[in-house]
């Protein structure tokens, strides 16, 4: 049997990118422009369905090169463009739990250049995954974000 | 144009009761037992509960003070382990007005012959409404109402 437990945490990163907040806005709200950075380092998506509004479900399969076994479901609950999304996500490895998180991104005006903030609040199950590897994943991703634009 | 902001907050309450998980597990899982506790002030009016327990199953309920603002509560089922936990999201409106969206972990722990409950909610309070204070006030009257709601299901039994 599964020794349960669940961890919880929250994250907290910020970027500045040399571009207006409405192209980092569309970096999340397109499918063509988010398809290019929806995934740390190397890791590639399998799978993808989009669907950005508020009530919107997405899910994402993804991973390692020939290894894509994780899913992410995704729901947002909230969308103010170009300054605000919420969103909610859990993650399965096969159908195992890792992760649920409620993700708030938040952009702004600073100078000619745009701040992002986002802060991922998230109970990680059964040990499944941890803060700082998730950060790693996260910080990868937003770095991507700034190379695209 | 409205000033946007966001608060990010978490709180946890523990509660003992004296029945076993299974029991108080049960209290959550259909739209009958769940209206016996999980409702807002008595002298609130309410709507019917909807519930769809089970993953990615939803959850809606409103209520206001008679007069007041009508309160909508969403949910959305994330993670379910019989007896064990239930992890879900939900958003609260006022009237029209979304005023937050949380992350809720409830553990269900055996202790001795009963339970301990652990309810861990993390939130994003919405452009100035709410506050974490009154969300864990609000969510405590919950759970005292829960406890009612298995003691007087104990003593019918």
């Amino acid at each position: 049997m599964t020794k349960r437990s669940a961890q919880h945490g929250t994250i907290r990163l910020e970027r500045r990118y040399k571009a207006p907040p409405n192209r980092v806005f569309a970096a999340w709200a397109e499918p063509e422009a988010r398809a290019k950075w929806d995934v740390p380092g190397r890791w590639v998506i399998a799978e993808q369905i989009f669907d950005f509004r508020e009530g919107g479900r997405e899910l994402k399969r993804f991973g390692p090169k020939g290894d894509p076994r994780l899913v992410a479901d995704t729901l947002y609950l909230d969308i103010v463009p170009p300054h605000r999304i919420v969103f909610s996500y859990s993650m399965t490895s096969r159908g195992t739990p890792i992760s649920v998180s409620l993700t708030t991104i938040e952009i702004s005006a600073a100078a000619k250049d745009t701040h992002l903030l986002l802060t991922e609040q998230i109970a990680f199950l059964d040990g499944q995954d941890n803060a700082a590897n998730r950060e790693e994943g996260l910080a990868s991703m937003l770095d991507k974000i700034g190379k695209t634009l | 144009m409205s000033k946007r902001s966001t608060k990010h907050a978490t709180f946890t309450i523990e509660r003992s009761f004296a029945v076993p998980p299974a029991r108080v597990f049960a209290a959550y899982t259909d739209a009958k037992a769940k209206a016996r506790w999980f409702v807002g002030p008595d002298e609130w009016e309410k709507s019917n509960l909807k519930l769809d327990f089970r993953v990615g199953g939803r959850e809606s309920v409103s209520g206001g003070p008679p007069g007041g603002p009508v309160h909508f509560y969403n949910a959305l089922y994330q993670d379910i382990v019989p007896n064990e936990r239930i992890v879900m999201t939900y958003e609260m409106h006022m009237e029209k007005t979304r005023i937050s969206v949380s992350l809720g972990t409830t553990e269900f722990k055996p202790a001795g012959q009963g339970t301990k409950l652990v309810y861990t909610e993390q939130s994003v309070f919405l452009d100035g409404h709410d506050d974490a204070g009154a969300r864990e006030h609000g969510t405590r009257a919950l759970f005292d109402n829960l406890d009612t709601a298995l003691k007087r299901e104990a003593k019918a039994a």
